[in-house]
């Protein structure tokens, strides 16, 4: 009996014994870089973020992570050519760790539609890598109207003047206060591989130029792309309506606004790059990059189209009649 | 004509010799046993009780036989019978359930009396009573999933889960049974609790692999649990409440036959509902009932229902959240002749989920189930039993989401699996068992590879003696239905149900087991030791892919192939277990090896192959029962494995957003590297029974989960520190220490 009770107890000694030894092995780590510039057409890049990756234990911020010293070159292809020309050399701001910019000068077209460009980074103590997008057509057939009354809003290009005032009432379901719709071919869009995103740039601390943007708040929404379509292979086989997708425009809730008052709205074309790191946020871990020995994103935006930008004013339904 | 068909087709294989055919039943509730020896005494003729605790001995000579009939939990019953030469016997037996002092009787007398029987392959099959589930350590009340969660073989990946990992296989690779039909999703509070009533349950058996043809549609275990049929004898019932929920149940008898009726209600929300609107209002309920009429001896109809639902509100969301199963089934069961027993089943199952926030988002995924089911056991000799079948499913399913006036999927369809399957079980010399079978299916929506599919299955016993045996099962399992997969939700909230399409294989796995048994008298106490090794091959596992949002959108073509990304796995291990089933001190023993490798098959993710999340190499588990006196038990689980994988950060960069904002991103390392802390939980438990002149009693449950308190590690959770903007790593922990307190009445 005894015997039976130590062998029992020698074979759980040893099962504990296993167990503790299984605790996993940490994969190497190798420190890289990350490049984000968010490029616009018909502008320069007025922001370009070169930073390295951090160790768990270090603090990440720009401040500790920004790069300093790297030589950057900004490359641009023309439909019909085969190789980049060099535009420029960007040049770091002096108080600004790793943020860099292409003056106007330089590069006076700015981002054009349908041109390729290339971003090359080199440094001394990092492999060179480099990142390739293409400029985006800008939102075919764009058309905003206000839901409330159901007429078409009129864009800045069209009267900078303009100001509309768009009501929403207090203690409505979200539903309900759709403050702007922005309807855009977008069968074209998605021909393109490409998506829709607005941003909403609260007036007073927006200083519009056609070359630089300073935002202080924006919001960005994937869109869906409206088209019919089946989850299934063979519709068939399950039954009719099966996995349809629907058309869809753009809409904008109030909620979506940052506070009441002046806004400016912007809808503007993006470029696949974009749509396949929004994809990526919905997935798990890795992040979609199209740095080449790196992390990051270089992207290219359209919002160069007449009926893109649209100034209103927001404010509630019960202010209307103090 | 069919009747005719089958009478004619089995009457071939008659044979004129004397048999002794019946049913053994619980004398005190006329309930039906399984798993029943019943054998002559001094002989090796002998069978065993099927699921419906029918069993025929035939090939009797003339003359007097003792009869034995014996199953743990009883008095062993012995009848002298008179057969005369081709003689057709119907005998019927009543086990009385044995007291805990007759427990402590049969202790002397178990090793002689309970051999066991060769045509039974209980290799990779566990048991579970009731009364063995309502008296251990319980997480707030019992729970039949949380106990099996304590069995060798069976993993869990949270304090937080009812879900279950059976050798290696998936949580969606379980076809769990409630009275033979499917159940998809049987939890409550998002897995915190199962969804049956203890109280109400008769048995439930657990077939770790390599499972009968009898079954399908999943590549792992089965979980078939039977509810009580209903107290032909009298009325009783019980009723129960714990800190968090109370439940009824009454039976009785009602014309020739027996009813049950069972309710349970969580009672949290009154509680959730003073503390205001800022916190949600939760409940769940559940009705279970029986009905079984018997139109003479060879027929019985029966209606079994299983319906239940969650009820999640919040009204500063304006959300409404309810999920649920239902099902419902008709059987019939007709003995055509004391050799051949027949069961016919119609029935309906459903798992629904229906959410809808802000009157603005509305998410709704429904599986259905409507399934008409044959099954036959024709037992033609002691040694030879054929059983066959066949099963037409029709599935229902229904995906919708929409956000406002859009809708982001929408899916409803139907389709057919058709089923065919038989085996027979041999024995030679009542040493050694053969029992091959085979399993059709036709799946008209899948690609033309697989819409007829053959499951083999063979399973081989031999016995060295009464008491020691050696079982190796295998075969090959499809499914063509699964829950939505990541690999980093190790907590999975609701599972969502998808029927595959063309575009991609069904599941697959190739599965042997290899087992050993023995029971040894020990000390004056019998103890049952198993050995048991495994081995699976899995193909087709559908992951979510992990660079492809819900709402992706290639137009066209768009299928199931494109969502998901194909990966296989090599599950293989070994457990150990010694149990003893009688005396005051009861309970087993366990130790499991086994570890679940998992391949994405697929370049773009290049072809990682890494520790499936619920891997959990060692495992050791300890259940043990102390039975003081007639009102005093004690109870002890002990659960210490190594912890789950994960995938650590092993940096992080900034993400800078187009409006110059930075955001701080983890960079991950290879996939299911790391390991968390090992997992230790002790959980105890104290019953006190009161017991009544007018034959009621009172049981007073008390437990304490986690008593040393120990933190398990759920998951890391990752926080910025806004001063230095380092990232800080906590734990989500498991469930702390937690005593809780359960009165049960029964009359």
């Amino acid at each position: 009996m005894k015997r039976y009770y130590i062998n029992i107890f020698a074979l759980a000694a040893a099962a504990v014994l296993m167990m503790s030894c299984e605790t996993g092995t940490s994969t190497k780590y190798d420190e890289m870089l990350a490049l984000y510039c968010y490029a616009k057409a018909d502008s320069t890049i007025d922001s370009l973020y070169l930073s390295r990756t951090g160790d768990v234990n270090e603090s990440i911020c720009l401040d500790n992570l920004g790069v300093s010293g790297a030589t950057i070159i900004l490359y641009e292809r023309s439909p019909s050519d085969s190789d980049y020309t060099v535009i420029g050399t960007l040049t770091e701001y002096p108080e600004r760790k790793g943020v860099y910019y292409l003056p106007d000068t330089d590069f006076p077209t700015g981002f054009r539609t349908g041109y390729s460009y290339r971003i090359g980074v080199g440094h001394d103590d990092y492999d060179a890598l480099y990142a390739e997008a293409v400029c985006p057509p800008e939102l075919p057939g764009i058309s905003v109207t206000d839901p409330r009354t159901g007429l078409a809003m009129t864009s800045i290009a069209e009267d900078p003047a303009v100001v509309d005032t768009l009501y929403y009432r207090r203690g409505e379901s979200l539903d309900d206060i759709k403050l702007m719709d922005c309807r855009f071919d977008s069968l074209l869009i998605l021909a393109e591989e490409r998506m829709a995103s607005f941003r909403i740039v609260p007036d007073e601390i927006c200083r519009i130029d056609t070359s630089f943007w300073l935002e202080d708040t924006t919001e960005t929404i994937w869109e869906d792309y409206p088209v019919e379509t089946r989850i299934f292979k063979d519709k068939e086989r399950y039954g009719k309506d099966i996995g349809d997708y629907y058309l869809r425009s753009m809409p904008l809730y109030w909620y979506m606004f940052y506070h009441e008052g002046l806004q400016t709205v912007i809808f503007s074309a993006t470029d696949r790059v974009f749509r396949s790191f929004m994809e990526s946020l919905y997935g798990d871990e890795n992040r979609y990059t199209n740095v080449v020995n790196g992390l990051g994103l270089f992207t290219i935006s359209n919002s160069s189209a007449e009926r893109s930008r649209y100034r209103i004013y927001v404010r509630s339904l019960e202010n209307k009649y103090p | 004509m069919r009747k005719i068909l089958i009478i004619i087709f089995f009457s071939v294989f008659s044979v004129y010799a004397s048999t002794v055919s019946g049913f053994v039943r619980d004398a005190s509730t006329s309930e039906v046993i399984y798993d029943v020896n019943v054998y002559i005494d001094g002989t090796s003729i002998g069978t065993a009780t099927n699921i419906n605790g029918y069993f025929v001995l035939s090939g009797l000579k003339a003359g007097k036989h003792k009869l034995v009939v014996s199953s743990v939990g009883y008095v062993t019953h012995r009848e002298d019978v008179v057969l005369l030469s081709d003689d057709s016997k119907k005998m019927d037996f009543r086990l009385e359930p044995e007291t805990m002092e007759l427990q402590e009787v049969q202790v002397s007398i178990e090793a002689d009396e309970l051999p066991d029987e060769v045509m039974n392959i209980r290799a990779g099959q566990l048991k579970l009573k009731p009364r063995d589930i309502r008296t251990s350590a319980t997480f707030i009340q019992p729970d039949l999933f949380r106990s099996i969660q304590t069995l060798p073989g069976v993993v869990s990946v949270s304090d937080y889960s009812t879900g279950l990992y059976v050798r290696g296989g998936n949580n969606d690779h379980n076809l769990i049974l409630y009275d033979e039909i499917p159940v998809y999703n049987p939890s409550h509070l998002f897995g915190v609790f199962s969804s049956f009533i203890t109280d109400a349950l008769r048995d439930s058996k657990l077939i770790k692999s390599a499972y009968p043809a009898e079954y399908g549609g999943r590549l792992g275990s089965v979980l078939d649990i039977r509810s009580r049929d209903g107290n032909k004898e009298k009325f009783e019932g019980n009723i129960s409440a714990s800190l968090f929920a109370g439940e009824g149940v009454v039976t009785g008898p009602v014309y020739d036959g027996g009813f049950l009726i069972a309710a349970r209600r969580s009672y949290i929300d009154p509680i959730l509902d003073m503390l205001g609107d800022e916190y949600p209002s939760y409940y769940f309920w559940d009705g279970q009932g029986q009905v079984y009429q018997d139109l003479g001896r060879d027929d019985r109809l029966i209606f079994s229902t299983y319906v239940g639902s969650d009820d999640l509100s919040f009204d500063d969301f304006k959300m409404d959240w309810a999920w649920g199963n239902n099902t419902y089934a008709l059987r019939y069961r007709h003995i055509f002749s004391p050799r051949l027993y027949s069961n016919f089943k119609l029935s309906y199952s459903s798992f629904f989920i229906d959410m809808n926030m802000f009157d603005w988002f509305r998410y709704k995924n429904e599986i259905a189930d409507l399934s008409l089911k044959n099954s036959n056991e024709y037992f033609y000799s002691n040694d030879l039993v054929f059983k066959s079948g066949f099963e037409v499913q029709r599935f229902f399913i229904k995906y919708k989401q929409s956000l406002g006036d859009t809708k982001f999927m929408d899916i409803d369809g139907s389709y057919y699996i058709y089923s065919l399957f038989a085996d027979m079980t041999k024995t030679w010399n009542s040493k050694f068992t053969f029992k091959p079978g085979i399993r059709f299916e036709y799946d008209p929506i899948l690609n033309d590879d697989f819409k007829l599919t053959a499951s083999p299955r063979l399973s081989l016993k031999y016995m060295f003696s009464d008491f020691s045996s050696v079982t190796l099962s295998g075969g090959r399992y499809f499914q063509s239905l699964f829950t939505v997969q990541q690999e980093n939700q190790t907590l999975q909230i609701v599972d969502n149900w998808f029927p595959i399409d063309d575009s991609v294989d069904p599941g697959i796995c190739d599965n042997f087991a290899l087992g050993y048994e023995t029971t040894r008298r020990i000390g004056g106490g019998n103890y049952k030791f198993t050995v048991e090794a495994y081995y699976k091959y899995m193909q087709n596992l559908q992951n979510w892919k992990e660079t492809t949002s819900s709402t992706d959108d290639v137009i066209e073509d768009m299928e199931i192939g494109k969502y998901f990304v194909n990966s296989y796995a090599h599950a293989y291990g070994i457990e150990f277990m010694a149990e003893r089933q009688f005396g005051k001190l009861n309970g087993n023993i366990s130790y499991t090896f086994g570890k679940v490798r998992k391949t994405i098959d697929d370049p773009l993710e290049d072809n990682d192959t890494f520790d499936a999340h619920w891997d959990i190499p060692h495992s050791f588990k300890s259940s043990v029962n102390y039975n003081l006196n007639r009102k005093w038990s004690f109870g002890s689980v002990i659960t210490y494995s190594t912890g789950r994988p994960y995938t650590e950060n092993i940096g992080y960069y900034v993400h800078i957003d187009e409006t110059g904002e930075e955001h701080i991103v983890a960079i991950p390392g290879d996939r299911n590297r790391m390991r968390y802390p090992d997992y230790f939980r002790w959980d105890i438990s104290a019953n006190y029974t009161w017991y009544y002149k007018n034959g009621s009693k009172l049981l007073l449950n008390l437990s304490v989960l986690n008593l040393t308190n120990r933190e398990n590690v759920q998951s890391f959770i990752y926080d910025e520190n806004d001063e230095d903007s380092t990232v800080e790593k906590d734990v989500f922990p498991m469930l702390p220490i937690l005593p809780s307190v359960r009165l049960s009445y029964s009359f």
